[in-house]
């Protein structure tokens, strides 16, 4: 039984996917993050870095209001952010493969939709997904 | 000494009369609220202050733990602090008396540990109130002050919600006969003061015992302990970070000093000077009547013996901007030396002028006898952000070592005008980084090199002061970096301590960079919850937008982070050492093959301590494994390692119980005690 939202999880990041493979960026009119733009596994991922990262300034509770400020700027943005200020203690210093993989999680812990295929380590892509109300 | 002069002068014919005095004057010495003893805190096994001792060495003369069984500790106990809520782990506990005591969670419980086992003997929670509820620092107690009062050990906290609370040690109850009370539904009848109405009773503002006072007034809050002097409970304060502010107005972070037996209000420090007080003419265009802040947030420092407290403070309302504030600012990021008994100032010394840089004086200051040139000099040292070790003789305030203002350069943001000038310590010599060419970037290959200098193309870089720079600038920056950056250098994550029979101070540091988008202040407005003030700053700054390495490599040449020791006898740098291990990420970097690295440290900050012979801080293995270390504090050798069940932070203590001596790692919501294995 697949209903329509289904087949969005699975058609969204596939479409991602083949940009990414063939090179080229996402559509400037393209995603928001209602359109499960991550993976569950790659916010369990997420949910470990977040633990050993994370945790020690921001709670769970942190990030709703988060997103709710950041209304309407885009995942590229937040992941700039992320990836070159934190973790306060010793900012960038993590992959940024690791930093899109928190991301993740915090999409999840917004309830946002999650997708067959993770959120990729690309600020083209990342540039292009926009935050939305769930 | 004092007690002979007496007891000479009874020596003389009026001996009835004079004895009387005597014994009236030993009632007085035998009542009087004191620190426990005048040791320094950490004899005989005890850590009473969450700096060790009232001089913040973090040094305790424990030696069970040494260089040869390093290895063999253990996890002896954790603690957890998850049904306080508790998570970033920056306090300190202290051990008095056979106890264990910190504050834990946003709430600030007051636990009583058994040091033992880790077992909570009792603990305080403070009722909520609307003015806790807006604190920003809630989960940032940091510690506890203590003072004993009529023979009985005491407990003292400052709340989120700016109330200070004292609670009889023994039992956990407030202290009978402390304070006033409090009208709001759940607080205790005695043992709590409001120290908000105090703080603005020269302000024309009012205070609402649950409300507190208007935000369009300013906020206030407190994120360490207060520190007992001689029966003077002295309080310091913090303000909501200046990098989360919008709009001009705050109220200022006078300091203020409380009876310890009582709560009765005694004296406030006024740190921006009101007309007719030194420092008044650093405040241009009646600045200071509508500025706030200059909070006092990091730990303070005492000198028991001379009566004198030491307080490090922040920088003005709104970081990265202050064109609405011209002038120098007194006593802005500052270390300021008040009598305790008074308030009166002794001495201060502005570090940084007219602070823009989020330059914040982040850690407590660390007192220490030495002997400079033949001469015995008590001096108080003050690391910083900004990798200068400022030193003073602390009864007098003068420089031990020349500081010369040196010129810097000037902002191209509209309005803003700095100081041409800025304090310039000759000795010790910077013992980390300042400033950012092209040379301090990685440099493993000529490639990484070349994506480096790539990334930087949109930043304008510069030396120590390099000021941030508007988004809309005609020279086509992105912003402007400046190194180091909000995180230091040395800050919170990394206190510096101090062997105070050889006078060395070791000193933690990040190499770290700080850009910020910096737009007009009604534009930041608008993503903040509950802005403070009410009229928008020209600028303010937007968000972090800063550089990332190439290949997920750190920016600059190793060393990421490190350790120095400096001796404060000759202002001289001893050793230096990496921080932890290589990160995995470098060390096995696929574009590193064949490259020889030499330990680059974590890139980040250690907590430490000192012991009899040992510099023990805590880091982590390439692996990301947390851990323990121990140094030759003589050498910088590496001498042992344990692993550590999570990663610590903030700070870390040291204790010895019932013989058996233990290590406490502040690891996030939990306390780790390490001790040698049965």
């Amino acid at each position: 039984m697949f209903d329509t939202g289904f087949a969005m999880n699975r058609i969204v990041p596939a479409a991602l996917l083949l940009l990414l493979a063939i090179g080229r960026p996402a559509p400037a009119d393209g995603l928001t993050t209602n359109d499960a733009v991550y993976s569950k596994q790659q916010a369990k991922a997420g949910e470990q870095l977040y633990k050993d990262h994370c945790l020690l300034c921001h709670d769970k509770k942190y990030f709703r209001p988060v997103f709710a400020a950041w209304e309407g700027k885009t995942l590229g943005t937040m992941n700039l952010v992320m990836s070159t200020s934190m973790p306060q203690t010793n900012p960038g210093s993590l992959p940024l493969a690791n930093y899109v993989d928190i991301l993740a999680y915090m999409l999840s812990l917004n309830r946002y939709p999650a997708g067959q295929a993770p959120l990729p380590a690309d600020n083209q892509v990342l540039d292009n997904i926009t935050i939305t109300p769930r | 000494m004092m007690t002979v002069v007496v007891v000479q002068a009874c020596a003389r014919p009026v001996f009835l009369l004079c004895s009387l005095v005597l014994a009236i004057a030993m009632l007085i010495l035998l009542f009087a609220p004191t620190a426990l003893s005048a040791d320094r805190g950490t004899e005989n096994g005890q850590w009473h202050y969450l700096g060790g001792d009232a001089a913040h060495t973090r040094y305790s003369p424990a030696d069970q733990v040494n260089a040869d069984n390093f290895g063999e500790l253990e996890e002896a106990w954790v603690w957890d602090g998850a049904s306080f809520n508790a998570q970033s782990g920056r306090s300190t506990p202290s051990y008095i008396d056979g106890t264990l005591y910190t504050v834990a969670g946003p709430r600030r419980y007051v636990v009583a540990l058994d040091p033992a086992n880790g077992e909570l003997l009792w603990s305080y929670g403070e009722p909520k109130t609307a003015r806790y509820d807006y604190s920003m620092r809630k989960d940032y107690g940091k510690g506890v002050a203590f003072a004993s009062i009529d023979g009985k050990l005491v407990i003292y906290i400052t709340s989120p919600g700016f109330f200070l609370t004292a609670l009889d040690a023994a039992t956990g109850q407030p202290l009978q006969g402390f304070g006033k009370p409090v009208p709001v539904a759940g607080f205790p009848k005695t043992g709590v003061v409001d120290m908000l109405p105090d703080l603005v009773s020269d302000l024309d503002i009012e205070s609402d015992p649950y409300n507190g006072i208007p935000l369009e007034r300013g906020y206030i809050t407190t994120s360490s302990p207060p520190i007992v002097v001689n029966g003077v409970v002295v309080v310091g304060n913090s303000h909501e970070q200046g990098y989360y502010q919008s709009r001009i107005e705050n109220v200022p972070g006078d300091i203020l000093g409380y009876d310890a037996r009582s709560g009765e209000f005694l004296w406030k420090f006024h740190v921006i000077p009101r007309p007719g007080e030194a420092g008044h003419e650093t405040w241009e265009s009646d600045a200071w009547k509508w500025s706030g802040d200059v909070s006092s947030w990091a730990p303070m420092s005492a000198d028991l013996e001379r009566g004198l407290v030491y307080i490090p403070t922040n920088g003005v309302t709104i970081d990265y901007y202050g064109g609405f504030h011209p002038g120098n600012n007194l006593f802005g990021t500052s270390l300021i030396a008040l009598h305790a008994k008074t308030g009166q100032r002794a001495w201060h010394y502005q570090l940084v002028h007219h602070d823009i840089w989020n330059y914040d004086t982040p850690t407590a200051p660390v007192l220490l006898d030495v002997n400079v040139d033949g001469k015995p000099v008590p001096i108080v040292v003050q690391t910083t952000k900004q990798n200068f070790a400022y030193t003073f003789n602390r009864e007098t305030g003068e420089p031990v070592w020349p500081i010369e203002e040196k010129a810097v350069p000037a902002s191209d943001v509209p309005g803003e005008k700095l100081s041409p000038t800025q304090p310039w310590p000759t000795k010790p010599a910077a013992y980390g980084m300042q400033g950012l060419t092209h040379d301090d970037l990685i440099d493993f290959t000529p490639e990484l090199r070349k994506a480096a200098v790539a990334s930087l193309r949109e930043f304008k870089i510069g030396p120590l002061f390099n000021p941030p720079l508007h988004r809309d600038n005609d020279q086509g920056y992105k912003a402007a970096l400046w190194c180091p950056g909000d995180g230091g250098g040395t800050n919170i994550d990394g206190p510096s301590v101090a062997d105070p029979a050889s006078g060395i101070i070791y000193i933690s540091t990040q190499a770290d960079c700080s850009s910020r988008i910096i737009a007009s202040g009604e534009e930041r407005d608008a993503d903040i919850p509950h802005p403070t003030g009410k009229t928008f700053s020209r600028y303010a700054s937007l968000r972090p937008d800063g550089v990332r390495g190439p290949e997920d490599l750190p920016l600059f040449k190793p060393p990421y982070s490190h350790i120095v020791a400096i001796d404060m006898n000759t202002g001289e740098q001893l050793w230096r050492i990496p921080v932890g291990d290589t990160p995995e990420l470098v060390l096995n970097h696929p574009k590193l093959q064949g490259i020889d690295i030499a330990d680059t440290g974590t890139g980040a900050n250690a907590p430490m301590l000192i012991t009899a012979t040992l510099l023990i801080y805590a880091s982590a293995a390439s692996d990301g494994t947390p851990m323990l270390f121990a140094v030759d504090k003589k050498s910088g050798e590496r001498v042992g390692e344990a692993e550590l069940p999570e990663s610590a932070h903030y700070g870390m203590m040291t204790y010895v119980h019932e013989g058996k001596q233990y290590v406490i790692a502040q690891t996030g919501r939990t306390l780790t005690a390490m001790a040698l294995a049965e």
